[in-house]
């Protein structure tokens, strides 16, 4: 019989090929394995595994140092909750607390040093090996001669880092200085005591009523989180900010006109007798100047000027006066910056009026001493040659033209130790990488604002990349080894100080309770404990000048406070809020959820009084084109009728951005914002047109 | 659809608008707990993932009398008639009949959107993209909740993977019960301001149930009888009124 | 030809696609659960190295520290103790192990509700596993990439074994015999 396989039985075979692979489990078996591999795909994440373990410890992206409570999984954090009723936060997180670990992967972080390669571009760079990077820092060092030719810049000043610095500086002659900006400044209190007694903190918990000119009190003042239940907080200011909505009055005032306000309110309190006069004409050596100033300033005068209406001010110094005890805030946020020296000034002389000084809700005094350091703006023009960056500025929000300024020309070298190559570390010549957050031993204090000091830790519970040196290394480095440059020795000798001074106490996180400190804090601190001090007790009046030192300060404040700023057409108010002011590195989910949701100001958002908007041929939700002197910026248009029209509020910021899509762009709005004789950079006329 | 509801515990949540300041941080905590991805720059709100998301409200005057209210808005966990778990054709979507949740399977989701058109809320999110991270971020994932792929619909479980954790841990202690504090979702541990509460509805010694039986409590979209188990509280008339609030032109315009 | 063709499906079905389907990859170790705990072992029980953490969680596959509190130093003669204090202890490495329970990420299963409440013993699910003096090798799904133990051994499925299979059918199927309320997130993540 032939062999050949004909068509019909080629055709059998597949049929019986057919059936039985219906009959098999083969197409079953494959469908449900290919079921799951389509869902299984290289390029999709997969979960983690290991031991889940649960630490507490703090936050250290910003000053205020919440108390976190910190998931682990296979030694590798994933989540971050708040520990309520923590001394330091109250049981709070800001938003961007709670993805604080994501920070180690951000697309800008750095694990080698680079160097800046600006003939290939402004922001073009060749990363480098540590040691070269250290040797060619300590050639840039060396060759800056002369006193004051070296300078570190500091945004959060006196940790015990700033020793090492300071240690560093000595045998150079250089000197420390404090980076502008930042959620309080005392500088201007320093300047009206005649003999400063040290820091000083606010004890808002402790108030009854504050004045708060322009202090961000929920979006990053002190800690995060709630205005303080019992205070009748009376928020001063332009922005309808979200402390403004949720005061418990909000005072729309003319931009710029704060100092006006202040001297306004002194006025009703004197004129109504509510102040101790014997005892302000005892203490105060220019106290009947400003007194007399003051009482020239009517309060028909001063709503004219403000904006305020009469009744309202009136309202405010009663309460203010009556009702205490009682704080008065110059604090502003770190986008828009510090007020203006007189309107500073101004603020503060209320505290004194009311006698808040001193006693629990006013300003009281901190025990720790505060090692001198100098203003940047009194550092003289072109005198620096060489900056160092701490990487607290790598996030911060100030215009680099006040740092520019004090640079002495093409010559003059800046190196940034920064976790990523974004924000301030972009203006470096040369950065070397510091740890991303969790990943080092860190100190972390009560912030400035605060009443009473505290020390707790930010523990390691990541291991760094290689090459990737604490920040203490790499100043013992740059300092050629120098003999007793140990950031981790110095630290144990704070904790033992502290110690041996049996004050303060200790707050627990297992149990949620804090106890008299006694005996051993060392272990307790790598727990996640935090000490905090107790207050000292309450200091007398000391002797002041309300209107500040200087023989024009009368004339000074006059200006300030009667001549309105003659700022016609449109103005801009520059603002941020802590964390995400700058231009450095934000989680990318925080980037996300508030360019998804608008909810916060992402940067380069506005707003503006419909009015305003439309007659300048804006449209709701559409783009803008900002002008200055120095340049053009483009920003996106919210019309809200809460706006004092002819203003412009914007948002500074990072660049919006996703994973993999990162675009460092160098300076950010406030670069673009006129600047003040006292270096306040808060209002600029600006021209505005559809973009 | 049957209702095969056992038991006396039905998880519901009470958020307190007064309280609200708008600062995300829920937004932030959801996102870190659920291995959310960030979509590319271009998503923008209609493309975005943001399972809970705090709107912010005025009552249109101007300074003065102006007020302004954050809403944070997730999924509101329909009780009654749950619109997205019929239309599902994949039975992705699912009333836990132990504690209420409305629950949605990514891995079951075929992508046909239905569920997202038939929900009232816009609660519910699509990924339009897969997930791009950074090498080696999945290290520092949430373990506990599983990532998604393109293609599927996620939202709002009130933590599930909190729920999962808090029942084995109860598990391994012997008791088969929920008790309140067992676990709180991650927005409502996040709140700074504990503006958030989340219990079992149906417990009277709750104090969940005091808030949602209190005169200040109202539900969004009161009208179409979904009887959300996601409450508001407010003082405020004209935020209530928010919840019910129509578009121009009434009902049908 | 037809009953040809019916036969060649057949054979390829039931035996060439097993075959070809699974990957055997070796353990990095060799591992003897009798010797450690068995009978004639040196007395350990499961928890000893599987136990409950504080949590909840199960501890499933120990880190190389439980190994560590014994084998600091070789003890015996085996070439595979060698090999694990000398590759794993010592450098502090964790051992690779693949995993025959191994379920996809989107599956949640919680030892504690079983173990403890349900009170199954650990072979119900995974078999005389604690009684093996060597590891079988690791039969992965060159498709899927997870072991042949979830769908189970049988390229049918079925299975006389009650540990033979751990797809979410093999768990239904026993949740429903028990009465347990049907619900996605009781095994869903």
């Amino acid at each position: 019989m032939d062999r050949q396989v004909t068509r019909r039985g080629f055709l059998a075979l597949l049929g019986g090929g057919a059936v039985g692979t219906v009959f098999s489990p083969l197409p079953w078996k494959l469908l449900d394995d290919a079921a799951i591999w389509t869902q299984n795909w290289s390029w999709l994440p997969r979960l983690p595994r290991g031991e889940v373990r649960t630490h507490a410890s703090h936050c250290t992206l910003c000053p205020a140092g919440c108390g976190i409570s910190v998931r682990t999984v296979g030694g590798e954090p994933f989540g971050i909750s708040p520990i309520p009723g923590h001394p330091l936060s109250g049981g709070a997180l800001c938003p961007l607390g709670f993805a604080a670990h994501h920070m180690a992967y951000h697309p800008c972080r750095l694990t080698d040093p680079i160097r800046r390669v600006r003939e290939r571009g402004p922001l073009a760079h060749v990363p480098i090996a540590m040691s070269e990077a250290i040797s060619e820092a300590r050639a840039w060092i060396g060759a800056a001669g002369g006193k004051g030719a070296v300078a570190v810049l500091d945004a959060r000043p006196e940790r015990v880092i700033s020793t090492l610095y300071r240690w560093l500086l000595e045998p150079l002659g250089g000197v420390y200085v404090a980076a502008p900006g930042g959620e309080a400044s005392f500088d201007a209190l320093d300047e009206m005591l005649i003999d400063p007694p040290g820091p000083v903190g606010l004890d808002l918990a402790a108030a009854r009523t504050c004045l708060s000119f322009g202090a961000p009190l929920l979006d990053g003042w002190g800690s995060p989180g709630a205005l303080p239940g019992d205070v009748h907080i009376i928020q001063i200011e332009t922005r309808p900010s979200r402390t403004a909505l949720h005061a418990g009055r909000w005072l729309r005032l003319h931009p710029g006109t704060e100092a006006t306000l202040a001297l306004g309110i002194a006025h009703v309190i004197l004129a109504e007798g509510w102040a101790n006069e014997p005892l302000l004409r005892e203490r105060g050596a220019d106290f009947a100047t400003y007194r007399q100033l003051a009482l020239d300033l009517t309060p028909a005068r001063t709503a004219e000027l403000t904006g305020i209406g009469e009744g309202e001010i009136r309202a405010a110094a009663r309460r203010f006066a009556q009702e205490g005890p009682s704080l008065a805030l110059a604090g502003t946020d770190p986008g828009g910056g510090p007020l203006p020296r007189e309107a500073q000034l101004a603020v503060w002389g209320l505290n004194l009026l009311v006698g808040s000084f001193g006693p629990p809700g006013g300003i009281v005094r901190r025990r720790a001493p505060a090692a001198p350091r100098r203003r940047l703006g009194d550092l003289p023009d072109r005198s620096i040659q060489l900056l160092l960056l701490d990487p607290s500025v790598t996030e911060a929000a100030f215009p680099w033209s006040l740092v520019a300024r004090k640079l002495a020309g093409d010559q003059a070298k800046v190196i940034s130790l920064s976790p990523y190559d974004a924000g301030m570390a972009l203006r470096a010549d040369l950065v070397l990488p510091a740890p991303a957050p969790m990943e080092t031993r860190d100190e972390v204090t009560a912030p400035a604002t605060a009443p009473a000091d505290a020390l707790a830790l930010s523990r390691p519970l990541r291991r760094p990349p290689k090459g990737v040196l604490p920040v203490g290394e790499m100043l013992r480095q740059l300092a050629g080894e120098a003999a007793g440059f140990d950031y981790e020795a110095l630290l144990r000798e704070k904790v033992a100080a502290i110690e041996a001074s049996a004050r303060g106490s200790v707050y627990e996180p297992a149990t949620g309770e804090s106890t008299p400190l006694s005996g051993d804090l060392t272990s307790a601190l790598e727990e996640g404990a935090c000490w905090v001090d107790e207050r000292p007790a309450a200091w007398p009046l000391p002797e002041f000048r309300l209107l500040g030192g200087g023989a024009d300060a009368r004339e000074r404040m006059r200006r300030a406070v009667f001549e309105r700023p003659n700022d016609a057409g449109l103005v801009l108010m520059p603002w941020g809020w802590r964390g995400a002011a700058g231009a450095g590195a934000l989680p990318q989910v925080a980037a996300k959820l508030y360019r998804e949701s608008h909810l916060r100001g992402e940067a380069d958002s506005a707003r503006i009084h419909p009015e305003t908007g439309r007659s300048a041929g804006l449209r709701d939700g559409g783009r803008a084109r900002l002008g200055t002197p120095a340049g053009f910026r483009e920003v996106v248009v919210a019309f809200d009728a809460a706006v004092l029209p002819g203003v412009i509020h914007v948002a500074t910021g990072p660049a919006n951005s996703s994973f993999g899509d990162v675009e460092p762009v160098l300076g950010g709005l406030v670069d673009l914002c006129r600047i003040d004789e006292s270096g306040s950079w808060r209002l600029t006329p600006v021209t505005v047109g559809e973009a | 659809m049957k209702d095969h509801r056992v038991g006396n515990l039905r998880f519901g949540m009470a958020i307190d608008i007064d309280r609200c300041t708008g600062c995300g941080a829920c937004m932030m905590a959801c996102a870190v707990e659920n291995n959310t991805s960030v979509p590319p720059p271009e998503a923008g709100d209609r493309r975005g993932l943001t399972w809970i998301r705090v709107y912010r409200v005025d009552n249109g005057k101007p300074y003065p009398e102006n007020r302004t209210v954050y809403f944070p808005v997730a999924c509101q966990h329909c009780d009654h008639k749950t619109p997205c778990v019929p239309v599902c054709p994949q039975n992705a979507v699912d009333i836990d009949p132990q504690n209420g949740i409305v629950s949605t399977i990514p891995e079951r989701c075929l992508g046909c959107r239905y569920c997202m058109a038939a929900c009232p809320y816009h609660a519910r999110y699509f990924n339009w993209w897969d997930p791009v991270w950074p090498k080696g971020m999945e290290r520092s994932f949430n373990p506990d909740v599983s990532p998604r792929m393109r293609g599927v619909v996620e939202k709002c479980n009130f933590c599930h993977g909190r729920w999962q954790a808090a029942r084995a841990q109860a598990a391994a202690e012997g008791r088969r019960d929920f008790r309140e504090g067992d676990f709180v979702p991650a927005c409502v541990e996040a709140c700074p301001v504990g503006a958030m509460t989340f219990g079992n509805l149906l417990d009277p010694g709750s104090e969940i149930y005091r808030l949602i039986h209190g005169p200040r409590a109202f539900r969004l979209l009161e009208r179409i009888g979904t009887q959300t188990k996601v409450y508001y509280l407010s003082d405020h008339a004209w935020v209530r009124a928010l919840g019910d609030k129509l578009p121009e032109g009434g009902a049908h315009g | 030809m037809f009953f040809a063709g019916l036969a060649g499906a057949l054979l390829i079905g039931w035996f060439g696609l097993p075959a070809a389907l699974y990957e055997r990859i070796e353990q990095p170790l060799q591992f003897s659960h009798a010797l450690h705990c068995g009978e004639d072992g040196v007395g350990m029980s499961c928890e000893d190295c599987h136990a409950f953490a504080d949590d909840g969680r199960f501890v499933g596959i120990p880190g190389i520290e439980n190994c560590a509190m014994c084998h600091e130093e070789v003890m015996g003669e085996t070439e595979s103790e060698r090999r694990l204090v000398e590759e794993y202890i010592t450098p502090g490495r964790e051992i690779p192990w693949l995993v025959y329970a191994r379920q996809p990420d989107n599956a949640h299963f919680p030892h504690a509700p079983h173990v403890v409440l349900a009170e199954l013993p650990c072979a119900r699910c995974h078999g005389p596993h604690g009684e093996t003096t060597e590891l079988r090798p690791f039969e992965r799904n060159r498709l899927s990439g997870y072991s042949r133990d979830v769908w189970g051994p049988s390229i049918s499925g079925l299975g006389t074994e009650p540990w033979e299979g751990m797809k979410m059918s093999d768990c239904c199927a026993c949740h429903k015999k028990h009465q347990v309320v049907e619900s996605c997130l009781d095994c869903h993540k």
